[in-house]
């Protein structure tokens, strides 16, 4: 009797882990869920410096503003496919602030007078990161390149 | 007499020891699950981790860059390679050593993809607790990425004799594990032996002469060519790749190098076509697209030198614009 007693207290034990186990591991791996997530973003953070330094973004026409990025060069990408696989991204805008002409999504017939390029938009619930970026172009009414403050905002593909 | 007090083999007791049983094989099997699962967190952290040091270690300024990846046990990182897409594919994977159980997992953890890098090293990396990573632009004639070149901690190269702009160039990198010698002879025994200039002595492992590198594998002889990039302050970053790779991965991440060339002529294209009203008047975009259908048809390294003439047109073509292409 006392045998079978231990018996059935094992079980319990048995069960009693198995449940532990069972939260441990849920814990874990919503832990997890989070840092890939948080990794994610700060992945996204440099990705939005590094996207303006990349030879699509990169303003090289000129040597005086190595950190720019070159208007006349995204605004062709946009009608351009495979570019969202190549970074990863699920959403890249990149916009002029200041100063504005048309809050309107540009195109290449509107272009230069629209504020707002969109790289990649593939979903609207996402935690964006945004970086301010000097954005250049070559103007052909003053013969020169004009230099404006825009912003450039991304977030990665969901996990 | 006969012990009439015999030990009674119960049902009781079949039970208790039944359910021992599978007490301990859940322990047994928990435990097990339980490292399993450790040591794949532990690879995919660590794949991941290699993954994105990549990013930063890209140059944004235009300048060569070495960098120490230090690992906490003995790591083993596979690098994958994938040519057929557009852009292609650059897949990581890691595998760590463990003391407890098998000290190598049967499978490296997941692959990371990514199609914006170009890992330039041997299909499997060993290291015990570096890896080194040097980062270079690559520009040809427009830059096109950074090339990223690894190598580990267990493998040392020997340069012999290699060419005087090379050689100031490693001096000023300060590459670990590389050292320079005038004779193969004073090479260590165990390093790698990559010979400068024609007439290599019999036991080199990787000659450089005109433009090609030379392979002694144990299937043969195997060679690939390289160019120089059109940055003067860097203008090793293939020769670099050539060396600290291996034949098939080279070729694979030069193909996928061309690639993105011919997106990025493309581009450029575009913006030639929205230039040429306002400031390219009369100008035609000939030499973009003979370097288009050059990019186009490349192969194999055989090609790059080919390219190489198309993309000395673009960059004579382009460096007296007003409005410059790139």
């Amino acid at each position: 009797m006392k045998i079978q007693q231990m018996a059935f207290l094992l079980v319990g034990i048995t069960i009693f882990f198995a449940l532990v186990g069972v939260i441990y591991f849920s814990i874990t791996i919503s832990h997890a869920r989070t840092s890939a997530q948080s990794a994610q973003n700060e992945e996204a953070i440099l990705l939005a410096r590094k996207l303006a330094g990349s030879p699509e973004f990169a303003f090289t026409s000129s040597s005086d503003c190595a950190t720019c990025i070159d208007m006349d060069k995204i605004i062709q990408i946009s009608d351009l496919s495979g570019y969202e696989e190549l970074w990863n991204m699920d959403h890249v805008f990149v916009t002029r602030i200041s100063p504005q002409y048309s809050n309107e999504k540009c195109t290449r017939a509107n272009y230069p007078n629209c504020d707002k390029i969109i790289l990649a938009n593939r979903s609207t619930n996402l935690a964006t990161k945004t970086a301010f970026v000097t954005l250049a172009g070559w103007d052909g009414i003053i013969n020169s390149y004009r230099y404006e403050l825009g912003r450039i905002e991304v977030s990665s593909k969901q996990i | 007499m006969k012990n009439k007090r015999g030990f009674e083999f119960g049902f009781a007791w079949i039970f208790a020891i039944f359910i021992g049983a599978i007490v301990i094989f859940l322990a047994v099997y928990a435990s097990t699950s339980i490292i399993g699962i450790k040591r794949y967190e532990e690879e995919a952290a660590t794949g991941a981790k290699i993954g994105s040091l990549l990013n930063p270690i890209s140059t944004n300024l235009e300048q060569a860059k070495l960098t120490t990846i230090y690992v906490q046990d003995e790591t083993i990182i596979f690098n994958e390679c994938e040519s057929d897409s557009m852009f292609g594919e650059q897949l990581l994977s890691t595998s760590v050593r463990t003391s407890i159980g098998q000290p190598w997992s049967k499978y490296p953890g997941p692959k990371s993809t990514f199609r914006d890098r170009y890992l330039f090293s041997n299909k499997t990396i060993h290291g015990k607790k570096e890896f080194y990573i040097l980062s270079l632009p690559f520009e040809f004639p427009f830059k096109i990425s950074d090339v990223v070149i690894m190598w580990s901690d267990t493998v040392k190269y020997c340069f012999i004799n290699p060419t005087s702009d090379f050689k100031r160039e490693i001096e000023r990198l300060k590459l670990t594990n590389v050292e320079i010698k005038g004779n193969i002879n004073d090479c260590s025994l165990e390093s790698k032996k990559v010979y400068f200039g024609g007439h290599a002595p019999s036991n080199y492992d990787i000659a450089i002469n005109n433009e090609e590198v030379i392979y002694k594998l144990d299937s043969g002889d195997i060679s690939v060519k390289y160019v120089h990039s059109s940055d003067n302050n860097n203008k090793f970053p293939l020769l670099y790749a050539a060396i600290f790779s291996d034949p098939e991965t080279y070729e694979c991440q030069v193909k996928r190098l061309m690639g993105r060339a011919k997106a990025l002529v493309t581009l450029y294209e575009e913006k030639f076509d929205y230039l040429k009203g306002s400031c390219l008047p009369g100008a035609t975009s000939l030499a973009l697209e003979n370097y288009k259908i050059g990019a186009s048809n490349y192969d194999d390294s055989n090609y790059l030198l080919n390219i190489a003439t198309l993309a000395q047109e673009i960059e004579d073509y382009n460096d007296p614009l007003k409005c410059r292409l790139f």
